[in-house]
This record gives C-alpha cells, sequence and structure tokens, in this order.
C-alpha cells in the first residue's frame, strides 16, 4: 500500500464533515408553550431558513437552500392542547404521536431522533407549503423554478395541494370581500398570473342573466396533473364566489370528470386551508361534472386545499 | 503470571504492543514512532523497556495487572515531537505508567492521542474527559434523547462548571445537574423565539448564525450554564438577549480574520460550521464570560471527543484480552479474504479515528438502514473502498494492504463475518465479478431510499467547507456520490425512461420489480444491480444541461472528490 502523506490541512478537512447539523440529520424537538397553546417542531439545521405563515395559526419554516427539504421549523396553535388533524396528518403518525405524549405527559419539549425515510415523508407531505413559503423568501437565486403547477404534497397516502385565491381588492376591488354587498354588480372574473386558461363569465353553466344570486368573483385554477390522473378527472378546475348566509361567502369548485369507469379513480376532496380543515369530496352533478360547496367565514387571504381520498 | 523474565514473557508484551501500534493513529503518532526504526525494531524495544518497567514495579510491590498491560507499553513511548519513540530510562516509564494508571476508564490509544496533542494540558482534559463520559453513560442510561452533537458540545462546559463550583458533591448530582441545564437550556430557547423576532440581527450574513434558532439555542445552553454555576434562576429572556448578542460577537471574531493577529482557533481546512461549534464549545465553557483557561479546555475536549478519540467508550480497556489467539492470521489468504480485507482496508483508509466504531457498527450490520449519523462520511469511504477494489480487479496479485486502526481481533472478527455473508451465495471463480459480489454482499445497506440520502450529503455539503456553493451543482456531486456498491453511472445522454413510476409509491422502491439493468434508473434500491444514474438522470431539477453535467463531473477536482471515483476514469483514490 502506498504510504500517503497527510498534511494538517488534509486532516482538519477530512475530520469536519461529522460535526455538521441539517435538517436531514432529523434531530427534532418539539416544545410546548407553557400554556398549551402552541407547540413548535424545530429540526435542527445550521442552514439559513425562511419562515412564513402558511395558514391562520401555523407557520412554517423551511431551509431557503432546499428546494425539497422538509419543514425545519412548525409553530401550530392547539386548541384543546391538541394538535389540529390536518397539521396531524402531514407530520405522520410517529411526530403527531409524540406530540400527543408529550401533552398527555404535561411536558415542556422532547427530542425525537428521525431517519431519512421520515425526514423525506415529511419533505413530501410539506411541499405546497414549502413553495409557498420559498416563493416569498428573499432569495431568487435559491426559489424554486417558476412552473405552472402548484406544488404537490404527500397526505395520508393521497396527494395533495393549496391553490391561493388572488388578493381581494384584485378580486372584488375592496380591501375585504366582507365591504360588498349583496347584489353589487359582479367583477370581471380573474385569471391567475401564470395560468393561461381561457377565462368565462360566470364561471357555472347557467345561461347569464338567469343567475338570482351571480357570482361577484370566478376564475379558474390548474390542478397538478399527478393529481387530476388519480381522481380521473381535468385539470383546469372553476371557482367562483356568492354572497352566502349570515355575511359569509359561499365558493363553489367544479371540475370535468373523465369519461368512462371511475371505479378505479381516488375521491377529489376539498376544503378550505383553515385550521383543522374540513373536507368536502367533489360530487358528480350533473353530466361530466364534479362540483363542491364551502363556506368562507374569514376575510383574510384565503387559500383552498385539494387532496385525493380513497375512491368511494 | 510472576515470570519476569524469559521468552513467554517476552513474546507476550510484543504481542501487547504490536496490538497496540496497530490502534495508535499515525497522523498523531507515526511520525514519533515510526520516524528510524523498523517496526520489528520498535516493537522489540519497547516490549524490552515494558518488560524492565514491569519488573520494577513487580518489585517495588506493584504487580501490572494483565488489564494494565497496554497501559505499561504505552508509558514505554514518548510523545515529544524532537525526541519522539522509546523512553531511554525505565524510571521514566514507570513514572508515565503510574501517571496514565490514574485514568482506568480512557483506552491507551485514546491516552496517545491526548498525550501527543496536547501533553501539557493532559493531566486536565483526561480527567475532564472522564468526567464527560461518565455525565454521558449516566444520562444514556436514564434514557436521554438529546442529538448526540447538543451532548457533545454541552457536556464539557456542564462537566467544568461542575468542576469549578464544587456543585455535584455526591455521584448523582452530576447527571441531574446536566440534566437541568438540558432542559432549562432547551425551554429558555423556546420561551424566547416565542416572544418575538430573533434576536440578533447583526452579523446575519455569517455562517451557522445565519440559522437564528441555532445560536437561540446554544445560547439558551449558557444562560441554563450560568444558572448553574450561579446557583439562581434568571427571568431568562433578557440574559438569554444579551448573551445571544455576546455569542454572536465572539463567533464573529473567531470567524473573520484580524490582520496580524495569529488566529489558533481555526484550521486552514476548517469548514465555517466547525470553526462555529468549536466556537460555541468554548463559549459554554467559559462561563462568567471570563474563564479564559477553562473555556479552551472545555473546547480541546470537545474537539479530541467529536473528531479524534476513538470511542467514547473503550469497548475493552484491557488491550491483553484483545490479542487474537495466534500472533498472526493465517499467511494462506484465499481469494474471498483478500477481497474482503481489501475492502475493509478501503472503508478505513482514510476514515477519522471517530468514524471507526461506525464503520465497525455498519460492517457487523448493527447500523439501522437509513440511518443519518455520518452517512456522509460513510459515503466517501465507501467510494474509496470500491475504488481500491476496482484497482485490485485491475492488478491481480496483490497482497492485502494494511488496515490502520483495527485491532487484530476486531479485524478478524469483521472480515469472518463478511465472508460468512458472501460464501452463502458463493463466488464465481471470475475475479472482476466476484469484486462486485463481494462489496454487494458483505455491505450491509446505507439507506432504503436513495432521494434522502442525497439530500442529506447536499445540505452537508452546502453547509460545510464550500458553504454558498450553488445548490445545483451540489446536487449533482450529491447524486454522483450516493451509489451502491453495485451501481454505475453511465456517461452517455440517452434519455430512457426509468423504472415505471407506480411500482415506487411514495419515491419507496423496496419490493418493487427490478429494472433492466443496462437502464439507467435513479430509484434502484441498494443492492440492485444496474445503471444508476446518466446526464440526465443527475441533473433532474436543476439548471444543469447535459453539457455542464458532462464538464463538472469529468473535470470536477475540488473537495468530496472521492465522491466522484467510478466515475471520472483517470481519477484514484489517491489523488483524493
Amino acid at each position: 500500500m502506498s504510504t500517503q502523506h497527510r498534511t494538517a490541512e488534509d486532516s482538519d478537512a477530512r475530520d469536519g464533515v461529522g460535526v455538521i447539523v441539517t435538517a436531514w440529520d432529523g434531530h427534532l424537538r418539539v416544545d410546548r408553550a407553557a400554556d398549551g397553546a402552541t407547540v413548535t417542531l424545530t429540526l435542527l439545521t445550521v442552514e439559513p431558513t425562511a419562515e412564513a405563515s402558511v395558514r391562520a395559526d401555523l407557520v412554517a419554516g423551511f431551509v431557503t437552500d432546499d428546494a425539497d427539504g422538509p419543514p425545519t421549523r412548525v409553530t401550530v396553535a392547539t386548541p384543546q392542547g391538541r394538535l389540529p388533524e390536518d397539521v396531524a396528518a402531514l407530520l405522520g403518525s410517529r411526530v403527531a404521536g409524540a406530540v400527543a405524549t408529550l401533552v398527555d405527559a404535561g411536558g415542556a419539549g422532547l427530542w425525537l431522533q428521525l431517519d431519512l425515510v421520515e425526514v423525506d415523508d415529511l419533505a413530501a407531505a410539506w411541499a405546497p407549503y414549502r413553495a409557498r413559503v420559498l416563493r416569498a423568501a428573499p432569495s431568487p437565486a435559491t426559489a424554486p423554478a417558476t412552473t405552472s403547477d402548484a406544488a404537490v404534497g404527500s397526505w395520508a397516502g393521497g396527494l395533495w395541494t393549496s391553490l391561493e385565491l388572488p388578493s381581494w381588492p384584485d378580486l372584488v376591488g375592496a380591501p375585504s370581500p366582507f365591504d360588498f354587498r349583496a347584489g353589487h354588480s359582479p367583477v370581471e372574473p380573474h385569471r391567475p398570473v401564470g395560468h393561461p386558461v381561457p377565462v368565462f363569465r360566470g364561471g357555472t353553466a347557467d345561461p347569464p342573466g338567469s343567475d338570482p344570486n351571480p357570482p361577484v368573483a370566478a376564475g379558474r385554477w390548474l390542478l397538478p396533473a399527478p393529481m387530476a390522473d388519480e381522481a380521473g378527472c381535468g385539470r383546469t378546475i372553476s371557482w367562483s364566489l356568492r354572497p352566502g348566509a349570515d355575511g359569509t361567502l359561499q365558493m363553489e369548485v367544479e371540475v370535468d370528470a373523465e369519461e368512462g369507469d371511475r371505479a378505479g379513480a381516488a375521491t377529489l376532496l376539498t376544503g378550505v386551508d383553515d385550521p383543522g380543515g374540513t373536507w368536502e369530496p367533489l360530487r358528480a352533478e350533473g353530466p361530466g361534472r364534479l362540483r363542491a360547496r364551502l363556506t368562507i367565514r374569514d376575510g383574510g387571504s384565503v387559500a383552498v386545499r385539494f387532496r385525493t381520498g380513497p375512491g368511494s | 503470571m510472576t515470570a519476569a523474565t524469559g521468552t513467554v514473557d517476552g513474546a507476550e508484551l510484543r504481542s501487547v504492543a504490536e496490538s497496540l501500534l496497530d490502534r495508535l493513529e499515525p497522523d498523531d503518532v507515526g511520525d514519533v514512532v515510526g520516524r528510524q526504526i523498523s517496526r520489528d525494531a520498535l516493537v522489540d524495544a519497547l516490549a524490552h523497556r515494558a518488560a524492565l518497567a514491569r519488573a520494577g514495579l513487580h518489585r517495588g510491590g506493584e504487580p501490572v495487572p494483565a488489564a494494565r498491560r497496554g497501559l505499561l507499553v504505552l508509558a514505554c513511548l514518548t510523545f515529544n515531537r524532537k525526541s519522539g519513540g522509546v523512553q531511554q530510562r525505565t524510571d521514566r516509564a514507570v513514572e508515565a505508567y503510574r501517571r496514565y494508571s490514574r485514568y482506568p476508564h480512557t483506552s491507551p490509544e485514546d491516552l496517545a492521542m491526548v498525550m501527543a496533542r496536547h501533553p501539557d494540558e493532559f493531566d486536565e482534559l483526561v480527567p475532564l474527559l472522564e468526567r464527560v463520559d461518565q455525565l454521558r453513560d449516566a444520562l444514556d442510561a436514564a434514557g436521554a434523547t438529546d442529538p448526540p452533537f447538543v451532548l457533545d458540545v454541552v457536556l464539557p462546559a456542564v462537566a467544568m462548571a461542575l468542576e469549578r463550583t464544587g456543585a455535584a458533591t455526591g455521584a448523582d448530582d452530576g447527571p441531574a445537574a446536566a440534566r437541568r441545564v438540558l432542559d432549562r437550556g432547551a425551554e429558555l430557547a423556546d420561551r424566547h423565539r416565542g416572544c418575538g423576532p430573533p434576536a440578533p440581527a447583526t452579523h446575519l450574513g455569517l455562517p451557522v448564525l445565519g440559522n437564528v434558532d441555532f445560536l437561540l439555542r446554544m445560547a439558551g445552553y449558557r444562560v441554563a450554564l450560568d444558572e448553574l454555576a450561579g446557583g439562581t434562576t434568571t427571568a431568562g429572556s433578557p440574559e438569554l438577549e444579551a448573551t445571544a448578542r455576546a455569542l454572536a460577537d465572539s463567533m464573529y471574531r473567531a470567524m473573520t480574520t484580524v490582520v496580524g493577529r495569529f488566529r489558533l482557533r481555526r484550521g486552514t481546512g476548517d469548514p465555517d460550521v466547525l470553526a462555529a461549534f468549536d466556537q460555541y464549545a468554548e463559549d459554554l465553557g467559559a462561563v462568567g464570560g471570563t474563564r479564559k483557561h477553562e473555556g479552551r479546555l472545555v473546547r480541546l475536549a470537545y474537539v479530541l471527543r467529536t473528531r479524534h478519540l476513538r470511542s467514547r467508550r473503550p469497548a475493552d480497556t484491557g488491550t491483553g484480552s484483545r490479542l487474537p489467539s495466534s500472533p498472526d492470521p493465517t499467511p494462506e489468504l484465499d481469494e474471498l479474504d483478500l477481497l474482503v480485507r481489501s475492502l475493509v482496508a478501503g472503508l478505513f483508509e482514510r476514515a477519522a479515528p471517530a468514524l471507526h466504531d461506525t464503520i465497525l457498527e455498519w460492517l457487523r450490520a448493527e447500523r439501522e438502514p437509513d440511518r443519518p449519523h455520518r452517512l456522509p462520511e460513510l459515503v466517501s469511504a465507501l467510494r474509496v473502498a470500491i475504488a481500491r477494489l476496482a484497482e485490485l480487479e485491475r492488478r491481480p496479485g496483490h497482497s492485502p494492504p494494511l488496515i490502520v486502526g483495527l485491532s487484530g481481533r476486531e479485524l478478524t472478527g469483521i472480515v469472518e463475518r463478511m465472508s460468512a455473508a458472501v460464501r452463502r451465495s458463493g463466488l464465481s471463480g471470475s475475479r472482476q465479478a466476484d469484486t462486485l459480489r463481494v462489496a454487494d454482499l458483505a455491505l450491509p445497506p446505507l439507506w432504503t431510499r436513495r432521494r434522502p440520502a442525497v439530500r442529506l450529503l447536499a445540505g452537508h455539503r452546502r453547509s460545510g467547507r464550500h458553504r454558498g456553493d450553488d445548490p445545483d451543482r451540489v446536487l449533482v456531486l450529491a447524486r454522483a456520490a450516493v451509489r451502491a456498491p453495485v451501481q454505475f453511472f453511465k456517461p452517455d445522454n440517452a434519455a430512457d425512461p426509468c423504472c415505471d413510476a407506480d411500482d415506487r409509491p411514495g419515491g419507496d422502491v423496496r419490493g418493487r420489480p427490478a429494472v433492466d439493468e443496462a437502464r439507467a434508473c435513479p430509484h434502484r434500491p441498494w443492492g440492485e444491480l444496474g445503471l444508476l444514474d446518466n446526464y440526465r438522470t443527475i441533473r433532474a431539477d436543476t439548471d444543469y444541461s447535459a453539457e455542464a453535467v458532462r464538464k463538472l463531473l469529468g473535470r470536477y477536482r475540488g473537495p468530496d472528490r472521492e465522491w466522484l471515483l467510478g466515475i471520472q476514469p483517470e481519477l484514484t483514490p489517491d489523488d483524493c
């Protein structure tokens, strides 16, 4: 064997790798606020991260240089001391179980060592929120490549995504949708930037003028292709907003169902991206159309989630 | 037992000396012990001096127990860089033996390492290290789940604080105090973060400081240590804020070159993150803010424990009991033995001593697949080892290379286990095919899913020596590195589809139907023979063109270039 001369520099450099800590090393810390109102999960890393509120009561952070990384920090409100169901689903049973154990024991914090597959599962689950946070991060060099497709995450064996409505001023010309009154003339349906989908008025198949409660805004989203494939539906989701009861907004979403046998197709579910979150399946309504109705109660920014679940 | 002279005794001490020399780190003691005399002459001289020292000790009523024969031989070595070698005077050897005997929990090779590196601090560092290990063992026994790197950086400071304040008089107080510091530090960090935006906005462009959470966590431990030393409880947040700022400042100084001032803290090849951790250790150790000497000792203990010492728990302090039953394994090595030994030698070739136990654990199939712990270093070791095997294939007839850092018994056990794993399937007789088969069968899987392994390497590389490197470039290099033993890079630009996406739900490829081995498939599970990547698959989701990838992989000579062994035809382990 050749004798190798090692310089001090080689030796130092060779030794250096062992102490680096990144999110993929899987050192997860769970902390519970003293009043029990929030739980914070931190996947320790020495890399710079960006953090943003991804929906009400949920703040998530991600490593800015990692376009596929897991959440490095999640702060979530825990009503009644429990994780909301949606966050529990995204964290997976082991992490969510550890949080429940911590809450039951009344402890302040605990450590969990995740393996690579568990970190990878977290990274896959949180993809839609990661895209949202990194898009807003002040690091254009590493921003995810711009595609017209929304990011797809994994959710309990299915897929999910979160699609945002444009801001209210853009949509209805008012800072809050709850400023307008019923009977306000409908605005031009909105066409989201980057989604070159032809616009049509009204958002439903009803002939113009026959709608007693015309939409105040309407537009389209593009469902990510893998989700459309799983659910056996088209990619173009039409949405429309109408004033509802008690000052709420009613949102109707609909999509074309694919022709033929739907036995093997997954169910497409939707829900407002709210804490906890409820899911409404899109049901066949009329020939070849799947439709669901959601109630929007909050005047803040609105995002709507879609996920695929087991077929009916 | 009492035979102080004679050939039996001489042979026994010789073999203790052989075993000790096998395990000493050449980086530290190689130039001391192996400079001018042959190994045989060195072993003779050591055994001779050891026999004299033993006889002297015996006469004085201090018989040397079998378990301390390794220490006795170690005591016959001197570590002075100028006149290192074998003790010329028996009384000096006896004196050194008595000194080393005070530390029964530290292995002779670790004592040698501290002696070679920090002779002046030896009698402060070794007891500190022993106290740290005691704390660590007690916490482990209590089921602590704190990440190892947190314990590594916090416990030396706890041990120092306890020593200095005398807070722990009973044996049970130390671990309880350590537990309090660890919990209190985490609590303070979380509570502070919950109060508002992260505190230290200065120096944010700095490595490690880029992650404020990390800095706050360290500041939390520091405040907890201050509370321990002062016997007080602080309000927490203001102290933490101030401490975080002070930490940020000291980190800034540690990482900034001041013209005209000699910087001791960083080796030229150290990654920023390494310097940062050293600085954290020092700052945690210097409780009170002005205890320079304590801080320095804590840093040295941290650096030694995490990077240089062979293992945290000496498996067996009695070097003598490690001896193989016969002085040397059989000289007639069969083909399988040769291949396995070459593979093991390649894995250990450039592994830091602190990695040795991790490699052994892996080779004994005691490592869980998908464990992130030290995976980047294991992948580097794997690349070197596979390249050495390939050399063997090209130039047959080699004798097995020297394996550094393993005792004869450890080596024999490993080789037997690995050979048995191969033998179950048998060899074909073709050197080329058998080389692959040995690598495939003898090495337990390091991952079940390749994607997160790639991401881990990329993350380490980004935060290591080449912080600020283009993430796409890092990703391509990491994909080149993460290849299992029978997986290869295909250097052309064929746009073959790989395996069917339906066969790998959720990215998990365990149990899927095998893909044609001539097809580039980045989703191959460990153990599946075939082409892993080509220029097209390796650049997926990056801004690299196939041509840019070709240039990068063909010409790259930067750090971690061993990742490309087997991809660059002209690159050999000796170039890395």
